[in-house]
């Protein structure tokens, strides 16, 4: 008896894990029984030819038409139902002779349901181009789910920016960019049905799906709003059962992946005195003084030499993950909710001395409970409840520019603080040099608080009673979200030795005071809100006739968002939208797919004869495989699957408010009249918007997709091709004339881009190494191409200047043709001198149109931008027994960056405050005049290197990379360890993100958005975790 | 079904019906083009945006912000040379590009834009509000503003677009493209709008009590900065000078400037008559206003020397004075204030202190005449090159070792030029502060890489007592008119006696003997052109460092020597008395084409009227 019981635990157990592991052998001799239900599906409709079997007797049965079955049991035996595609559903017959069964589908098969817009649709029958990632994917430690999507979904692209806590989510785009001026370029996101909210601030552990749509026929239904991709994110829902309880904790430490090399005092000072006597200037340090400075004897005071970004910087920085989560419930009432914890600080020192946190550190709480209930057979309701809290807090003068000023910051100018406790710095006028130490200890801190809190609530009406097939659903959202910031800045006096006449009579430091400042914290606040209401109603009408399939919808949705910190009745104006979509789709014998969608949307930003905007898109499938002629070939391709769509998508809107209308400043500069003692000040009138009939652009995009299995459905393709044409990109007209004297050029809607790519997934599905280890494979590509054809510029003189035909991001500069060898070579070569005066050591333009002069017309593409065409990932995930290693590698491609400011142009800023690349040693010089170094000639200030730093070809690098960017290693504990307190099943591991990269690129870690690198660097995490489920 | 269905969607409009006014939401708080007229608040704070675009030339080291120009660094007075990326260096060098000279070009005519709108709607402006003399006043200004924009705007580009009417918004094009007109069409324009708003402020107060030559007076606020009658005709005889000048007066040179359909730009052939314009409006401007409405700004002190030099000080930095015909009022000064301010490290924290990189260029010095009104170069002029004597300037409290090149100089050199070791005008504290430009000096080069003067000179022109406050900034003075009539009158009558009359009264009030030959006198040069090489060096001390020579050089066509030459200044390098040596400090270039900005290169492919100018 015991041991039945506890068997009875473990099969419990075991149904709600749906994972069988062994088989009931005994035998009860009661009465049989004829158990009866019905099969559906997870879309709810009904399965016929499933098996059902008596796992004792052995006897079986089908499902008929109406998915209905019939077979006999006893209390006590063990029976399935099964059908290919989908996962064997097991239960013991104890009371119930009813028993209808919902069978799931298995993960990534043809028969998986997918989320589409407005819904759910099984993965055969798709004709859009859409694409998912398994969640599992996306669980690592990091801040923001942006920066693990880059390389996994096929056709988007993504590039971290930085690495700073609070401020390191990724830069994404579907099918890359598709518009270009002041045009949002980005997605639109959709969390559990609703717009606005924010991806990264999903806790990854909490997603069930993740998906992308990326053609017109996928997202024709958002109608204006979907025209750059759509991002679906559901979160996870309850399954009845008992409960189960997981745990998540991963502790880790972040480090830098690359810190910008930045150069050493000596190498400083000889340099900039080089460069200054190549200038024409007198040599700004003595060689006694260099001497002295690097001595390390001398006093430092007066003879400083600091290395900032080691002063500021540490190795590592903590870095804290913890999730919990629970779920289950009966067959009514079903649950999943979930608590987690982020906290992530940066590697910026602080000042012990301080009494205030300047920590500069980012956390998150995050919780979501989804609760579904059926009040009657045909009523479901759902409501959803999530928020998170957010705490950032940083040095008062901010870690952005902290770290700017530590790259930036001479070697030699100062020390970081002089004896008693005095800040070290200059005046620039009123503005304080820069002084990176004081930056992080000494100027405050300031703190964000941000919360956000969604819901949804939804009732879904069966109505099959009255129309079979036919169900509505009506949902309700409100989203609130409130920022407030405050600040504890002080800006303190500033003192700097005499440089003529460093100690004072009695031997101490000569300080001077140069900007007289305040050791007391003052205080501000701000704050920033908004909140959201949506409201949706939505019809379906889903019915099977024998082998027909019909499915349609139609959807009603209206948001409104409001701004409340806003300081006019413009602005405070609810940002509206009211959305209706329908979508119509037949299939036959799941073999032949049509589909039909529509969006018609508005918003009261356009004007009210052109406020709503009409988008169609058609798409069909067919899948070759089921047809009686590719019988040949099914021992090749177990799956083949052609589709097309057509379709116009709309880009979202102008990022102007009420665009249609003209608008004046009533604030605008004005003037003061009179004089000192008696005068009037007027405020100026302009106008600061000339009204047009401005409205959405719309593309019109094309997409072939073609899906075929191999090696017996173990090997999967997914490719797809599409072009788009957008017409109607907002911008403002650059052709309109300067002496038109308008205070703003016009705008419309005028802009068209072409685009076209290739994207695909590649997928294994895990094969056997042997008894005890497997391997699976995933890979993804996205190639994308697009073309300015249009941009309302004036046209360029030479057609090599036209941006018109290029990408959009194209980058247009000189042409180097190497280094001024001698004076012989500057004389007989094309007048330079308009850049600025050429010297021998200097760079060697292109005289493009041949006039003998270089000047702004020999301008050119020189590169194609900073992100890439190609972007591509691959991984693997291999087991062995209880182990298992993954690992993620990414990559991109056709990615350019031109270098500017000090990566460029070394020594030119003029003052005597900044500090240069330790690679500014690779330069050209009198003495080793290198053909191809990577600086040519020093030259100090602005005007002396104004001829050097300019974009040109020189400057243009390559910074494609590949990215080792995860690595998941981990051990399954045996089942039954420490079973006494509970715990089903659980695992250690270890997480890496962003381990390793391969670049060309040197300067910087290639990622990172800058030209001149004065960017907070990407980091690199390292965690050991544990979870369990209990 | 049918039934049902039917219903379905009836429900389902009545449902979306309800929805229909979702989107009806419009602003009802901005203002609206119609209404600005409404309101006289509404009316001047439009008004005010003509006058807003006036250049803020305290802010010149930034310019072409603020509309500020970079006149004086890229004249032969002075240099930003320590701060290379002040505009002035790239044109002193002429490495700027056909794109710098956008800011003017776009902004300028955005003022004209809304001052033709203005002139347009004034008329029908709410009675109950705007007052008839107010309409007419008002409309005056906007006029004249209009034309002295189009004539600021011809300082720099020659030929321009004349626009008669607002380009249309939504036009294309034929509707907004436009060709340039010939200069003197664009003179003849200006004249005669300046001459229109003329008579329109004087009618406009007829009655009033207000006077025409005066700024109107609001809410008992003599709002100074308004046009004036008397400023519509100085800057009628500003647009006569330039049309006057060689630069547009049969400049063969510019024969290439054509539009495309072949109209010449700017006349081929010299045109006396341009000159005796002039003349005529320079007498219409001083019949009516010299006297009753300006005076030349005098101050007294028992030392003629001080007398002289507080005079043509104080004639700057007096807000407003009898002098004064037209500039910006209550601009903020601090930047420039601290272009001339030196660094001055080490002195307590009430000292104020400044960058001193607006650097006076070591020409700009040497043209100062001596305290007998002989050139330096004059052999009886007594100036000493080099050692050293204990000399007191007529603004210090004593006696100090002074170099003997700034030693018994005019009174306007000490006005316009801080050198080494002088006494500081600002003191504060208990030590006295004195300026040290040598290497380790309190404001040498071991101080700062750029906050520094880059010849040992700093302009001292605009140095105020009252610190960064807000003034005003005289774009026009009387001491000019009296100039121009001299120039132009030489042109048209040489020998007239008006001619040395107009010169002496200004070397007068800088305490120098005048031109002539009666007692005291230094005689005057007997040629046309050596009378106008007089007034010509006269122009270029009185009217120094107030934007005045950057343009004198162009009109008159000189700019290849005295833009060419080369910067020397004191070695700033060099401590103790090696400071004092002579060491070039900038080498300059000067090509043609500098002669007038670009049009920014991308209107020029925008339009296919708009010719660019020689050499860009």
């Amino acid at each position: 008896m015991h041991f039945l019981i506890k068997q009875k635990l473990a099969l419990a157990l075991l149904v709600s894990l749906f994972v069988p592991l062994f088989l009931i052998a005994q035998v009860s001799d009661s009465e049989s029984i004829v158990v009866s239900g019905t099969v559906r599906d997870k879309l709810n409709a009904v399965m016929s030819g499933v098996t059902i079997q008596n796992l004792r007797t052995g006897v079986t049965s089908l499902t008929d038409a109406n998915g209905y079955y019939e077979i006999a049991a006893s209390k006590g035996d063990t029976l399935t139902a099964s059908h290919v595609g989908y996962i064997t559903h097991r239960w013991v017959f104890s009371e119930r002779i009813v028993e209808n069964i919902t069978l799931e589908a298995v993960a990534g098969s043809l028969e998986d349901v997918v989320v589409v817009g407005y819904g759910q649709q099984k993965k055969i029958s798709l004709v859009g181009a859409q694409s998912t990632v398994k969640a599992e994917e996306l669980k690592h430690p990091v801040a923001n789910l942006s920066t693990m999507l880059s390389g996994r979904i096929a056709g988007l692209v993504g590039v971290q920016r930085s690495g700073l806590p609070g401020s390191n989510s990724a830069d994404i785009w579907i099918r890359g960019i598709q518009t270009f001026g002041g045009n949002a370029s980005g997605a639109l996101v959709i969390i559990d049905g609703i717009q606005g909210r924010d991806l990264n601030s999903v806790d990854p552990e909490d997603i069930s799906s993740f998906t992308i749509l990326k053609d017109a026929a996928a997202t024709a239904v958002y109608g204006s709003l979907g025209a750059n991709g759509v991002i679906l994110i559901n979160t996870k829902r309850g399954k009845s059962g008992k409960v189960n309880l997981m745990f998540n904790y991963n502790e880790g430490i972040t480090m830098f992946t690359k810190v910008q090399k930045m150069a050493d005092a000596k190498t400083y000072m000889e340099l900039k005195n080089e460069a200054m006597i190549a200038a024409g200037y007198a040599p700004q340090f003595s060689q006694a003084y260099i001497d002295s400075t690097l001595s390390g004897t001398a006093n430092p005071y007066v003879y400083p030499n600091v290395d900032w970004l080691d002063l500021l910087f540490k190795d590592v920085a903590p870095n804290r993950r913890f999730n919990f989560s629970a779920s289950g419930g009966t067959e009514n009432t079903r649950f999943y909710t979930s608590l987690a914890y982020y906290s992530e600080d940066a590697l910026l020192r602080t000042d012990p001395a301080v009494t205030y946190d300047a920590n500069t550190r980012f956390q998150r709480y995050n919780f979501t409970s989804n609760i579904d209930m059926n009040w009657t057979k045909t009523t479901k309701f759902y409501l959803g409840i999530s928020g998170y809290i957010t705490d950032y807090n940083q040095p008062g003068a901010g870690a952005t520019q902290a770290f700017s000023q530590a790259m930036n910051a001479s070697p030699v100018f100062y020390p970081p603080m002089y004896p008693g406790n005095l800040v070290a710095g200059i005046a620039y006028g009123s503005t304080p040099s820069p002084n990176p130490w004081a930056a992080v200890t000494q100027t405050g801190y300031t703190n964000r608080f941000t919360s956000k809190l969604n819901s949804n609530a939804s009732i879904t009406q069966d109505l099959s009673f009255w129309v079979k097939g036919l169900s509505v659903n009506a949902m309700y959202s409100f989203d609130l979200y409130n920022e407030s910031s405050h600040s504890r800045r002080r800006s303190r006096t500033l003192y700097y030795l005499n440089q003529a006449q460093p100690y004072k009579p009695d031997g101490s430091l000569n300080l001077e005071q140069m900007l007289t400042g305040s050791d007391n914290l003052d205080f501000s606040t701000s704050n920033y809100a908004n909140r959201q209401f949506t409201l949706q109603a939505q019809a379906i009408y889903d019915r099977h006739f024998n082998d027909h399939h019909i499915y349609s919808m139609l959807v009603y949705n209206q948001l409104s968002q409001i701004y409340p910190f806003t300081s006019s009745w413009t602005d405070f104006i609810p940002h509206r939208q009211q959305n209706y979509a329908g979508k119509a789709t037949y299939s036959f014998r799941q073999k032949y797919f049509a589909e039909f969608n529509v969006g018609y949307n508005g918003s009261e930003d356009y004007a009210p004869s052109r406020r709503f905007g009409f988008f169609p898109s058609v798409g069909v499938g067919w899948v070759l495989s089921k047809e009686k002629f590719f019988e040949p070939l099914s021992n090749i391709f177990q799956f083949f699957k052609i589709r097309y769509s057509n379709g116009i998508a709309g880009a979202p809107g102008t990022g102007l408010r009420f665009g249609y209308l003209t608008l004046i400043t009533t604030n605008a500069r004005g003037i003061t009249y009179g004089k000192p003692g008696s005068s009037t000040s007027v405020s100026g009138i302009n106008i600061s918007q000339y009204g047009a009939d401005v409205s959405w652009a719309t593309s019109h995009t094309q997409d072939l997709g073609l899906e075929f299995n191999i090696l017996n459905n173990k090997l999967s393709f997914v490719l797809d091709y599409f072009r788009s044409h957008r017409t109607g990109v907002f911008l403002t007209r650059a052709d309109f004339p300067g002496y038109a004297g308008l205070q703003y050029n016009p705008i419309g809607n005028y802009g068209i881009v072409d685009a076209s790519g290739f994207d695909g997934t590649v997928e294994l599905q895990p094969i056997q190494l042997g008894l005890k280890s497997t391997i699976s494979f995933r890979g993804t590509f996205s190639y994308n191409r697009d073309r300015l054809v249009e941009n309302r510029q004036a046209p360029y003189a030479d057609p090599y200047q036209e941006r018109r035909g290029q990408n959009i991001l194209a980058q247009f500069g000189y042409v180097a043709e190497g280094i001024f060898q001698s004076q012989e070579e500057i004389d007989n070569s094309p007048d330079q001198s308009y850049l600025g005066n050429p010297r021998v050591g200097d760079l060697k333009y292109k005289d493009l149109n041949g006039d003998g002069v270089i000047n702004a017309y020999d301008q050119t593409k020189i590169s194609r931008g900073d992100v890439p065409d190609l972007v591509y990932g691959f991984g693997f995930n291999f087991t062995l027994g209880r182990f298992y290693l993954s690992a993620f590698f990414q990559g991109i491609s056709g990615a350019y960056r031109t270098l500017s400011g000090i990566a460029r142009a070394p020594f030119s800023g003029d003052g005597n405050d900044g500090n240069v690349y330790a690679i500014v040693t690779d330069r050209w010089t009198e003495d080793n005049p290198k053909a191809n170094p990577f600086y040519p000639r020093l030259a100090f200030g602005s005007v002396a290197s104004a001829n050097n730093n300019v974009p040109s070809t020189w400057w243009v690098r390559d910074i494609d990379f590949i990215r080792l960017k995860t690595v998941d290693f981990g051990y399954n504990l045996p089942n039954g360890t420490l079973k006494s307190i509970g715990l089903k099943n659980a695992r250690i591991y270890f997480s890496g993100v962003n381990l390793l990269y391969w670049s060309k690129f040197k300067l910087w870690d290639p990622e990172m958005n800058t030209g001149d690198g004065n960017t907070y660097p990407n980091t690199r995490n390292l965690s050991l975790g544990i979870q369990a489920n209990f | 079904m049918r039934n049902r269905i039917l219903l379905i969607t009836a429900v389902l409009s009545l449902f979306l019906a309800s929805c229909s006014k979702f989107l009806d939401q419009v602003p009802d708080d901005v203002l609206k083009e119609e209404d600005i007229f409404k309101s006289l608040v509404n009316t001047r704070a439009y008004l005010a945006q003509v006058y807003t675009n006036m250049p803020d030339e305290f802010s010149c080291r930034f310019a072409p912000s603020n509309y500020a120009g970079p006149y004086t660094g890229a004249s032969d007075e002075a240099n930003y040379w320590s701060l290379s990326w002040v505009m002035s260096n790239s044109m002193n060098q002429s490495t700027w590009d056909n794109t710098a000279g956008g800011t003017f070009w776009i902004n300028w005519y955005k003022p004209v834009r809304t001052a033709t709108d203005f002139i347009k709607k004034i008329d029908n402006a709410n009675p109950a509000e705007v007052s008839d003399m107010i309409k007419l006043h008002y409309k005056g200004e906007a006029r004249a503003m209009r034309a002295i924009f189009y004539f600021w705007m011809m300082r720099l580009y020659g030929p321009i677009i004349i626009l008669d009417n607002e380009v249309p918004v939504d036009g294309t094009g034929d509707e907004i493209f436009f060709a340039r007109r010939p200069f003197d069409e664009c003179v003849d324009y200006v004249v005669e709008q300046l001459d229109s708003a003329y008579m329109e402020i004087k009618q406009s107060v007829q009655g009033t009590g207000q006077r025409h030559d005066k700024p109107l007076t609001y809410n008992n606020v003599v709002e100074y900065g308004r046009v004036t009658s008397g400023v519509c005709k100085a800057y009628k005889l500003q647009v006569l000078m330039l049309a006057a000048s060689p630069l547009f007066n049969g400049n063969t040179r510019l024969a290439s400037l054509k539009n495309h359909d072949g109209t010449q730009l700017v006349s081929q052939t010299y045109d006396p008559n341009k000159w005796v314009r002039a003349v005529n409006a320079a007498r219409e401007f001083l019949e009516e206003f010299d006297g009753p409405t300006y005076t030349l700004y005098r101050e007294s002190d028992p030392d003629p020397w001080v007398a002289a030099y507080k005079s043509c000080k104080n004639v700057i930095v007096t807000d407003w004075n009898d002098e004064w015909i037209f500039g910006r009022p209550m601009s903020s000064t601090g930047d420039y204030w601290y272009d001339i301010t030196p660094k001055l490290v080490g002195y307590s924290s009430s000292v104020a202190k400044g960058a001193g990189f607006l650097s006076v260029n070591q020409s700009m010095v040497d043209a100062y005449e001596m305290r007998n009104g002989l050139r330096i170069t004059n052999p009886l002029s007594g100036y000493v090159s080099s050692g050293f004597s204990d000399f007191k300037s007529p603004y210090d409290v004593r006696e100090r070792r002074t170099f003997n090149q700034w030693v018994n100089r005019e009174a306007r050199f000490y006005v316009g030029v801080t050198y080494n070791r002088s006494y500081w005008q600002n003191q504060a504290g208990d030590v006295e502060v004195i300026p040290v430009f040598e290497k380790s000096g309190n404001s040498g080069r071991s101080q700062s890489t750029w906050d520094v003067t880059s010849t040992g000179y700093i302009v001292r022109k605009q140095l105020a007592t009252t610190g960064s406050a807000s003034r005003g900034w005289v774009y026009l003075r009387l001491a000019q008119i009296y100039l121009d009539y001299a120039e132009a009158l030489n042109e048209v009558e040489p020998g007239h006696p008006d001619i040395l009359k107009y010169l002496n009264m200004i070397r007068e009030r800088a305490g120098l003997p005048g031109y002539g030959s009666g007692p005291g006198q230094i005689e005057a040069p007997t040629t046309q052109s050596g009378i106008r090489e007089i007034i010509r060096h006269e122009r270029q001390i009185e009217l120094a460092f107030e934007n005045v020579r950057y343009f004198d050089v162009r009109r008159w066509l000189i700019a290849e020597e005295t833009m060419g030459a080369d910067v020397y200044g004191m070695n700033t390098f060099a401590d103790g008395d090696d400071f004092y040596e002579r060491v070039l400090v900038q080498k300059r270039r000067f090509l043609p084409r500098d002669y007038l900005w670009p049009i920014p290169h991308d209107e020029i492919l925008k339009d296919k009227y708009l010719v660019q100018n020689p050499g860009w």
